[in-house]
């Protein structure tokens, strides 16, 4: 489905100048046609379509790819200012050559092509180039890719695009800007059709904001999506919503910023590429995400980690030598703001999601989190310090049989950060009890809780962190409560998890 | 809570010493728990994880307004506000019992409504839920009275009402769509107060809706408007909506009968 409005003002910039790279043969008109045309004039299609009565003219894209179809007249007719006079409407001609720059970058990643009409059996569009049709969109969408019936035996299958006649009406900051966009996002679905069949939301909605991003960072729709995400971070990257793709499927654009900034942006055609080698059913795009990852000495679990932190640098806390590069154009996380004695009982933390927290610390203290009675390994616990409006200190917590503990150390104005995830990539979700507080408020709910096992020590510890760039070799203390008495402490050496993404200075 | 007696003995010492607090006793689920003679009678409640995805569930109460006028003596009509947030809900169900003095909203949150039988029934946009199946721990059922019937006829129990409980999942957790149209939407008890030609349209049926705490009760409800008075005539009328159309204030027009 189509994207939707923008805030920002962009550059045709760089890929303007991809365009004029290109071998620009003549725009060449091919003539009236009214037959042949999927959204046809007469055909009972889904809406957007062309009026019974509309005349309908082809123009073919300098490199040939596509042939854009559109109308002069009606509801559907397109802007009709013609500077250049060689009788075609500028819009139609600015459509063909941004539609082929936008196909040049893709091929230049090393994408397939979309299929193309030609490569399939069957008559669609009247000849074998990718129809891209112009028409006025009756709702908010203006773009769409739709699949044809035609799928080759390895599920890499044709389809067409609607886009916006004019859109009027839609608060882009100029057409030009609207048609790169709409232009990147859509056609990266028919990319995904020479993939892969089938439809995954949050992969294929993500990854076309993704590569919308890619092409021209400057559109800025990775930054009008990626709040929708942030807002909920508690939601699953694995579940899908019922019904129409919601915001968040959109703004999960952001977990493929991450993987492509942290391995590289190949890693996402090397997604595409596994989900075709396996059949090209990307319902299952998470098992080949992990055994991508794999090959890059990291796992889906790992990188999920790791997202974790990269999402406390939004905002004002962005750094982008610790998280996303441009971070600061992202709004902060929602985090649910507690007091010390906070405590949740039997959490409900989803497959490859996170809960956050956040405590303002008013007094120089020692302030703890655990979560408890829940044996997955799944279940990570991590607690950053920001001093100052940076995170300067983040520290995963160490399990202790069923529980997970850390401590940290603040000064007065300090917030402290709590993440609760789950790196599961599937089934149900990971139900902890979570205390927050001061060492004496959690040694309370821990008991509360029936948990009996290492207590948060008064310094920072119970866990790993990591400081200016390095992780560090961790020394947790373990305080072993003996009830209302004694409190007998022990230090252990823990084994230190891997913070792959460590402050640096 | 999972506290076992030893370890809430030590917990009420340290709060004794002043130790320590947990304030999360005084929840409105441990209430709920208390109030229905503890957590041991309540039922777990199926594909509880389904449900907070799919419905977009939230731990936060929903305290929107509920708005109650009394019509002939008997029967109510009380405009929720049920919007949610908007059309991508940013906040959780509307919570509420129906009471000799009107429709009362509880003060829940969806993850505490699992394990409450202190609700009846929830409103949130086009979705109205009861407490039953896999909506609920309680037993609150609905029933579609006969095609024909209207509000002012429905006044006893018959014989044909075939009640419900909340089924919008399998036994194997899969979703279970109602019957608009629009894909999304629950197929709850209620979900036929609504079909969708272009707009939330109005059926008007009428349903009667089972309670059972504090004792067994029927109240008769029709759902009258999902938007304005005047957008909902619109809808009904043209399959269209005018904007602003006041969408998610639900206006239910219900009566004890018994």
């Amino acid at each position: 489905m189509g994207i939707h409005r923008l805030k920002r003002l962009a550059a045709l910039g760089a890929c303007l100048a991809l365009a004029a790279a290109c071998s620009e043969p003549r725009v060449q008109r091919v003539g009236l046609a009214r037959a042949e045309i999927r959204p046809a004039p007469g055909v009972a299609s889904a809406p957007p379509r062309f009026e019974a009565a509309d005349e309908v003219e082809q123009l073919d894209s300098p490199g040939g790819f596509f042939r854009v179809h559109y109308t002069r007249s009606g509801p559907n007719a397109v802007p009709l200012t013609d500077r250049d006079g060689d009788g075609t409407p500028d819009y139609v001609a600015t459509v063909a050559r941004d539609f082929d720059a936008v196909l040049a970058f893709y091929a230049e990643l090393g994408y397939r092509r979309p299929v193309r009409d030609g490569e399939i059996s069957g008559d669609h569009g009247g000849d074998d180039r990718f129809d891209v049709y112009l028409l006025d969109f009756p709702n908010s969408a203006d773009g769409a890719y739709r699949a044809d019936d035609g799928c080759d035996a390895a599920n890499s299958c044709s389809g067409y695009m609607l886009l916006e006649n004019d859109f009027d009406g839609r608060r882009y900051p100029s057409l030009d800007h609207a048609v790169r966009l709409v232009a990147s996002h859509e056609l990266f679905h028919a990319v995904q059709a020479a993939y892969a069949a089938d439809a995954s939301g949050i992969l294929h909605e993500g990854t076309a904001v993704w590569a919308s991003e890619a092409f021209e960072a400057q559109t800025g729709d990775l930054e009008y999506q990626a709040p929708a995400y942030l807002k909920q971070p508690e939601r699953s990257l694995s579940q899908e919503t019922q019904g129409t793709f919601d915001a968040f499927t959109y703004g999960s654009a952001l977990f493929f910023q991450f993987l492509s900034e942290r391995e590289g942006r190949d890693v996402v055609r090397e997604l595409w590429e596994r989900i075709a080698a396996d059949g090209g059913e990307s319902k299952a795009w998470l098992a080949a995400l992990d055994a991508v990852l794999q090959a890059h000495d990291s796992s889906l679990a790992d990188a999920f980690a790791e997202l974790v932190v990269w999402n406390l640098y939004t905002g004002e806390r962005a750094d982008p030598d610790r998280g996303y590069a441009r971070g600061a154009a992202l709004p902060e996380l929602t985090e649910r703001k507690v007091e010390p004695g906070f405590s949740e009982d039997m959490l409900r933390v989803f497959p490859l999601a996170t809960r956050y927290y956040a405590l303002d610390s008013r007094t120089a203290q020692t302030l703890s989190a655990a979560a408890l009675n829940e044996p997955s390994d799944a279940l990570g616990l991590l607690l950053a310090r920001e001093h100052a409006g940076r995170i300067e200190l983040v520290q995963r917590a160490q399990r202790s049989g069923p529980s997970l503990t850390a401590s940290l150390e603040l000064a007065a104005g300090d917030v402290l950060h709590v993440a609760v995830y789950n790196t599961n990539a599937a089934g149900s979700s990971l139900r902890p009890d979570l205390c927050i507080g001061t060492p004496q408020d959690v040694a309370s709910c821990r008991a509360a809780h029936g948990d009996t096992t290492a207590q948060p020590a008064t310094r920072d510890s119970g866990g790993c962190s990591a400081v200016h760039g390095h992780t560090r070799p961790c020394v947790g203390l373990l305080w072993l409560l003996i009830p209302l008495a004694a409190v007998a402490r022990s230090r252990v050496v823990r084994r230190c998890t891997k913070l792959s993404q460590a402050p640096s200075a | 809570m999972r506290a076992t007696p030893f370890f809430a003995c030590l917990l009420a010492c340290y709060l004794v010493i002043g130790c320590g607090d947990d304030e999360s006793d005084s929840s409105p689920s441990d209430a709920s728990k208390a109030g229905s003679g503890g957590s041991a009678q309540l039922r777990d409640v199926p594909c509880t994880d389904q449900s907070v995805s799919a419905l977009v569930l939230f731990d936060t109460p929903n305290k929107a307004a509920i708005k109650d006028e009394l019509h002939d003596g008997d029967t109510f009509e009380s405009v929720i506000d049920a919007t949610g947030g908007g059309l991508t809900p940013t906040q959780g169900f509307v919570y509420a019992r129906f009471t000799d003095d009107g429709l009362r909203r509880v003060d829940l949150s969806d993850e505490q409504a699992f394990r409450s039988l202190d609700w009846d029934i929830a409103f949130r946009r086009y979705v109205i839920r009861l407490n039953s199946g896999v909506s609920g721990p309680g037993d609150v059922r609905g029933a579609r009275t006969r095609p024909d019937s209207d509000f002012d006829s429905v006044t006893e129990l018959t014989d044909d009402l075939n009640f419900r409980s909340e089924e919008y999942f399998t036994e194997s957790c899969d979703f279970v769509n109602d019957s608009s149209g629009l894909p999304g939407g629950p197929g709850t008890a209620l979900a036929s107060f609504w079909s969708y030609p272009g707009c939330v349209s109005m059926t008007h049926n009428v349903y009667v809706v089972e309670l059972t705490r504090p004792k067994k009760r029927h109240v008769k409800l029709e759902v009258q408007a999902y938007y304005s008075l005047a957008a909902q005539r619109a809808c009904d009328a043209t399959g269209s909506v005018p904007t602003p159309s006041g969408a998610g204030t639900l206006r239910v027009k219900w009566a004890f009968i018994d």
